[in-house]
């Protein structure tokens, strides 16, 4: 359980985060979402003590992560995965880790295995590919079998296969009731992986919800309809208050009424329909939408299309 | 994977009596740190090798000049001081790595995962300072022990040798070790202040070196009164077997080396509890 109240933190004039509240409970994956810049890792830092909050806090199960007694029992996070000494080994790395904490050298060998690093553990790190760094990176929140786990873009250097087997493997530890708070900017990987999520945008709270309540939420949700007499079926919603554009195939956005409600106006004005399908936006188009206002670094140039523009890492 | 288990919930004592049960342990994460990257050997190495190369050299080259006009004779020469002289270039190598030790995390981002491990930034500092001293002690006190026995092995050849018995040769000997620790542990305060590398070695050797050389043009009480209390003087001092006249006793000389760690230390200590990492 992670808990921030009116978290906040200046850096000079810049205010990072902004008097941000929200909770992650055990037992889901919860995505942390955010335009570039948005406050993400000072966030994170901010959880893990590392960077001093300057005003509210934020606490790992009801204490400040720096009062916690061996930590990495409790918590382990993945904040940079190239945060390693290019000449330690990776089982050194680990080691000294767990030395630290009173997590018994067997437990090394444990993550090691778990992750698939066993064979490269005695190289060192500088010839570790972006993935084995990655992969030990989350060895080592792994180490102390903590109850809560953070990871700030844990998929970053992952192949597909590797980004599959994050995907279930944090889910699995979600499962076993652990507090898995999770930052990534790829949204259709976090859309399969995250039941919650925590929107920020300039170092505010834009969204702590479900993922299915965040993507209901968002207007890109419609209802398409195809129609031999698109016109007049076109007139008779905008009658009835619905909102409609035209696809490019000459289907029909509509949005404002139910697809029950499309039907039976349909049926009642003697029109046939070849199509009539709910869309859902995607988790994508949700956060370019509540975010669009957010965005620290527009690229510049190109029209924007939710496809195009980048989602980068903040 | 284990499930979770409820009791590691549990809060647990914290404060000064809880970080000092964790050095121990922390302490021994330090040591893993330092003995699994190739730079600790090959430092210790060159300091070794200067230490006791060099001493061994340098006693070569005066006992082959015995018998020239301005050769060197028993009433001019400090056997002691000319054997363990590579001490002097050992302590850049002994600096490098104190500075090192801490500003290689900071470099490599690796001080935030220390961080998060080991919450306690001052049990963090404290065990990485032991741990790297511990290590500077030993591998100094016997390469100095060892350059003065080469070198004395070498000047017997022209019956120029001392003996550890002889005033104060025994105790400038054991110094050795613990003029590198000074040195070492100075290094490491820096790099605790600076965090760079670059920053911090600029510094240390800017006290060591370059320092003296900018006091040398000081009007004349000044140069020679600041002079005397600069890290090289009071450095030299701890290694002179037999104090000169005007120079400071071996333990004023060693308290005030000593002081310039301590500080930088202190420094490190202050700024690390205030800073973000």
């Amino acid at each position: 359980m992670i808990e921030a109240v009116g978290l906040t933190k200046r850096y000079g004039q810049t205010l990072a985060v902004d008097g941000l509240s929200f909770e992650v409970r055990p037992g889901h994956v919860t995505g942390f979402l955010g335009p570039n810049g948005a406050g993400k890792s000072t966030t994170m830092r901010m959880i893990l003590g590392l960077d001093a909050p300057t005003a509210g806090s934020v606490t790992v199960n009801g204490r400040p992560y720096r009062l916690i007694h061996r930590p990495l029992r409790e918590v382990g996070a993945l904040l940079d995965a190239s945060a390693v000494h290019p000449g330690r080994s990776g089982r050194a790395h680990l080691l000294a880790l767990a030395e630290a904490n009173h997590i018994p050298r067997s437990r090394v060998d444990e993550v090691l295995a778990l992750v698939g690093l066993t064979g490269v553990a005695k190289r060192r790190a500088r010839g570790y590919s972006l993935g084995m760094g990655q992969r030990l990176g989350i060895a080592a929140a792994l180490l102390g079998d903590p109850g809560t786990l953070l990871f700030d873009e844990p998929l970053n250097g992952l192949d597909p296969e590797g980004i599959q087997w994050v995907r279930n493997f944090f889910r699995a530890l979600a499962g076993e009731g652990r507090t898995v708070f999770v930052s990534s900017h790829l949204m259709s990987e976090m859309a399969l992986m995250a039941d919650e999520v925590v929107v920020i945008g300039r170092g505010r709270l834009i969204a702590a919800q479900s993922v299915d309540a965040f993507i209901q939420a968002s207007s890109q949700n419609f209802v398409r309809v195809r129609c031999p007499r698109a016109g007049e079926l076109e007139e008779a919603l905008v009658a009835r208050g619905a909102s409609v554009t035209r696809e490019q195939d000459g289907a029909l956005a509509v949005s404002g009424l139910e697809p029950a409600a499309i039907g039976q106006l349909a049926h009642d004005t003697g029109l046939v329909l070849h199509e009539l399908s709910p869309q859902q936006a995607s988790l994508e188009e949700a956060f370019m939408e509540l975010t669009a206002g957010a965005v620290e670094f527009h690229g510049g140039g190109l029209p924007s299309n939710p496809h195009l523009d980048a989602v980068g890492r903040g | 994977m284990a499930t979770l288990d409820a009791s590691r919930v549990r809060p647990r004592a914290t404060g000064f009596a809880a970080s000092l049960a964790d050095f121990p342990g922390v302490a021994k994460s330090e040591w893993t740190k330092f003995r699994s990257v190739r730079s600790s050997y090959w430092t210790l190495a060159i300091a070794v090798v200067a230490t006791v190369g060099l001493g061994a050299l340098l006693s070569l080259a005066v006992a082959s000049r015995v018998g020239h006009p301005h050769g060197p004779t028993r009433a001019t020469l400090d056997p002691a001081l000319e054997s363990i002289s590579g001490i002097f270039l050992a302590e850049l190598a002994i600096g490098v790595l104190g500075v090192l030790v801490v500003s290689s995390e900071f470099t490599t981002g690796l001080a935030r995962v220390s961080a998060a491990a080991v919450p306690s930034r001052s049990l963090l500092l404290a065990a990485k300072a032991t741990v790297f001293g511990a290590v500077v002690l030993v591998v100094g006190e016997i390469s100095a022990f060892a350059a003065f026995f080469a070198g004395q092995a070498v000047l017997s050849t022209k019956s120029l040798q001392t003996t550890l018995s002889a005033p104060g040769v025994a105790r400038a000997v054991a110094s050795g070790g613990v003029y590198l620790l000074i040195v070492g542990l100075l290094g490491l305060g820096l790099a605790g202040i600076v965090r760079r590398t670059a920053g911090a070695i600029a510094a240390l050797f800017g006290l060591l070196l370059v320092l003296p050389l900018l006091v040398l043009p000081l009007p004349s009480p000044w140069s020679g009164d600041i002079s005397t209390y600069l890290p090289s003087s009071v450095g030299m001092d701890l290694l002179t077997p037999v104090r000169a006249a005007g120079s400071l006793s071996p333990l004023e000389a060693g308290l005030i080396f000593a002081a310039y760690a301590v500080a930088a230390l202190v420094g490190a200590f202050v700024l690390t509890n205030l800073r973000d990492v």
